[in-house]
């Protein structure tokens, strides 16, 4: 049934009379009408509007809610990332890093090619940029509010001769729930970003595993951490994990760096012992996002990034396979 | 209703409602079990392998689980409408039929390029090499099985039947006659088996006079004096149309190995697809493309593309790496279970 997009147009198909007296206005569209939703919806008619125009709805460019990230995994494939750390170990300075190297187009072979939350982005990197007035670069924290929201963006690389592009939802799990999720079992369960994860990214601040008396207990919430994740989360042989060393710069350039360097590779070694072939793909990195001295280690970020991007199997498909009793024909020799 | 539905859904949604569950498998079964023409069975798979809609079809189908579940998103609903055609498949795998036939057949074809991520194509994948498995099994018994009534017993039932229809004793006229009429369907049943046994001889004898003939019949030559790569697509051509009962008996694969091996060079070191389908004998292309897609028979559709015989629409995204590199044999594993699936799909378009 055709119906006019125009307020007080009497046009009905049984009266067809246009407010503008024309045969063929452009404004008559298809309506459906969709008694289960008890709405009337307008799903064609032109090509300029498209069933699509119902379900836009408008973003504030603000982190998406996990009914917001929900419309974007019912579309399009989707890697979910979740960052997890103590307060102040710099998840967020990270990320605001990756929203840097995407601006600056420095992020190797991916390209930007949108994002729904681009204020989250601009806010997490707001207050390291010279027009905020910081003195000293720094990051917003992250409230404990914004557990289970995301950041959005897509981006496009070139596989095969072929432009592909992938969407990554990322949560950052604010620092004061780092605890909860260390000590329960329940909040663990309860965190959506957590239960639907492809990649976990755990981060381990440098600047305490360099502090002689703050070391254990950031060691102890690391591994304590990822033994709530394998027993609170159903499908965590399917995860990606990546431990990130992050704020690495504190580990380098104190005078004891060496004896330093070598508590985080005891410490990556232990990690290595304990978690190797628990989770689908175990790695460690060491990041400088934003260093008091020196250059960002952009490469392993840009690494870090790849990673995501590329899709994890929930099951292993093998075609091949035991799919068979290949028949026997000496059943039917003479004995 | 499959029980890892709530973690297929937590695929494609953060916080899967599980209240939604029921009524979604319900109707996703309801629309597998209406629409069981070729088109709808091809559109299903297409939608569950590439997570991409298939015009008409995926807004039928969205439409008929927006009526069962008023909260399914109607549109921008692409990977969540590929989980659906997933859980609507799995359903038709419950039972043998022409159906589940061709949708296991199609999703063994579909594994050839890297089809859908998520954990319900993987679960719907495996239970349906569980299904080719045992009713290709099923469709080749050995022997048919022995009657339940012995041929003494029937002798005595016929005389006491003659005798009571003689003297005109009605209850035991129809007592014998119940004997007589369960015999009947015991022969028929064993009639039928009968049947698919000699389907099954008649195939072997196809597949084995194949493999000692020691050439190949449709290139009229020996097999020595061909290579490797010239034979790929033929012999998967030459295995589909022996195949006598679907699904084809797993064991055509190892056959079509040993056809291969009798041909010059190694059918077993990986060659880049472009240079193997460069050097393929082109075999015989089906005559119809309906069916032809990038997610299920990919090989056919870059076939049809270098000879020019098919709509641009059909092969515009042909899920083929030309620098993946893989085994002449297993191409031609691969091909053959495109045309099995070619063979499958159109059994479902007769009434």
């Amino acid at each position: 049934m055709k119906k006019c997009t125009q307020q007080g147009c009497p046009y009905t198909p049984e009266r067809p009379d246009c407010i503008e007296g024309k045969a063929d206005c452009p404004h008559l569209v298809e309506a459906v009408d969709d008694a289960k939703l008890g709405q009337t919806k307008v799903i064609g008619g032109g090509d300029s509007l498209r069933a699509d125009i119902v379900a836009k709805t408008f973003h504030t460019g603000e982190k998406l809610s996990a009914d917001e990230a929900s419309t974007v995994l019912h579309e399009n494939p989707t890697s979910v990332v979740l960052c997890v750390g103590a307060t102040g170990s710099g998840k967020t300075t990270f990320l605001a890093r990756i929203g840097e190297l995407f601006r600056e187009g420095a992020m190797s072979a991916w390209r930007f090619a949108g994002s729904l939350t681009l204020c989250g982005f601009e806010r997490a990197s707001w207050r390291a940029t010279l027009v905020s007035g910081a003195i000293v670069p720094d990051t917003r924290r992250t409230d404990r509010w914004e557990n289970d929201t995301f950041l959005h963006l897509c981006a496009n690389a070139v596989e095969g001769g072929k432009w592909t592009s992938r969407h990554i939802l990322i949560s950052d799990l604010s620092g004061e729930s780092f605890p909860d999720a260390v000590s329960s079992q329940d909040f663990c369960r309860s965190l959506c970003s957590l239960q639907r994860a492809d990649t976990l990214v755990v981060f381990a601040d440098s600047k305490q595993l360099v502090d002689t008396v703050q070391r254990h207990a950031e060691t102890d919430n690391v591994i304590k951490f990822l033994q709530q994740v394998e027993s609170s989360v159903p499908n965590a042989r399917a995860l990606r994990v990546q431990v990130v060393f992050s704020r690495w710069d504190y580990a380098i350039s104190v005078d004891e760096h060496l004896v330093n360097e070598r508590y985080c590779e005891e410490f990556e070694r232990d990690l290595q012992t304990r978690f190797e072939g628990r989770f689908e793909q175990f790695d460690i990195s060491r990041v400088a996002a934003r260093p008091r001295v020196g250059e960002p280690t952009d490469d392993i970020i840009r690494q870090i990034f790849s990673r995501w991007m590329v899709p994890l199997k929930g099951h292993p498909i093998d075609p091949i396979g035991e799919i068979s009793h290949a028949r026997d024909f000496s059943a039917y020799l003479r004995p | 209703m499959h029980p890892h539905f709530f973690h297929w859904h937590g695929q494609v949604e953060l916080k899967p409602d599980v209240a939604v569950l029921e009524p979604r498998w319900k109707a996703a079964e309801e629309f597998a079990n209406n629409n069981h023409a070729a088109a709808d069975v091809n559109g299903l798979l297409r939608i569950a392998a590439s997570g991409k809609p298939v015009d008409e079809l995926a807004t039928r189908f969205a439409e008929a689980l927006i009526v069962a579940e008023p909260t399914f998103p109607p549109s921008r609903n692409n990977q969540l409408l590929g989980v659906m055609a997933c859980a609507a498949l799995y359903s038709q795998l419950e039972n043998s039929s022409n159906v589940a036939d061709a949708i296991s057949i199609g999703l063994r074809a579909a594994s050839f390029t890297q089809p859908s991520e998520n954990t319900a194509y993987s679960d719907l994948f495996q239970r349906a090499m569980a299904y080719l498995s045992s009713e290709a099994e099923r469709m080749r018994p050995a022997v048919a099985s022995s009657l339940d009534i012995a041929s003494s017993d029937i002798d005595s039932a016929i005389a006491k039947f003659s005798a009571a229809s003689q003297n005109g004793q009605t209850a035991e006229f129809g007592k014998h006659f119940d004997t007589l009429g369960k015999f009947t369907i015991a022969l028929s049943k064993r009639v039928a088996e009968q049947d698919r046994v000699f389907e099954r001889l008649a195939e072997e004898t196809q597949f084995l006079w194949w493999i000692v003939n020691q050439s190949s019949p449709t290139l009229k030559i020996r097999r020595s004096k061909i290579s490797v790569a010239a034979y790929t697509l033929v012999s998967a051509e030459e295995a589909a149309t022996r195949v006598g009962p679907l699904p084809p008996s797993a064991s055509a694969e190892s056959l079509i190995r040993e056809a291969m091996s009798q041909c010059r060079g190694d059918a077993m070191s990986p060659v880049s697809l472009t240079n193997l389908l460069g050097k393929c004998t082109m075999p015989t292309l089906p005559s119809k493309d309906d069916y032809l897609s990038p997610q299920i028979t990919p090989i056919l559709g870059a076939l049809k593309k270098a000879v020019g015989t098919v709509r641009v629409e059909q092969i515009e995204d042909v899920a083929l790496d030309p620098e993946r590199k893989l085994a002449p044999v297993d191409l031609a594993i691969h091909h053959f279970w495109e045309r099995s699936y070619l063979s499958a799909i159109r059994i479902l378009e007769k009434p």
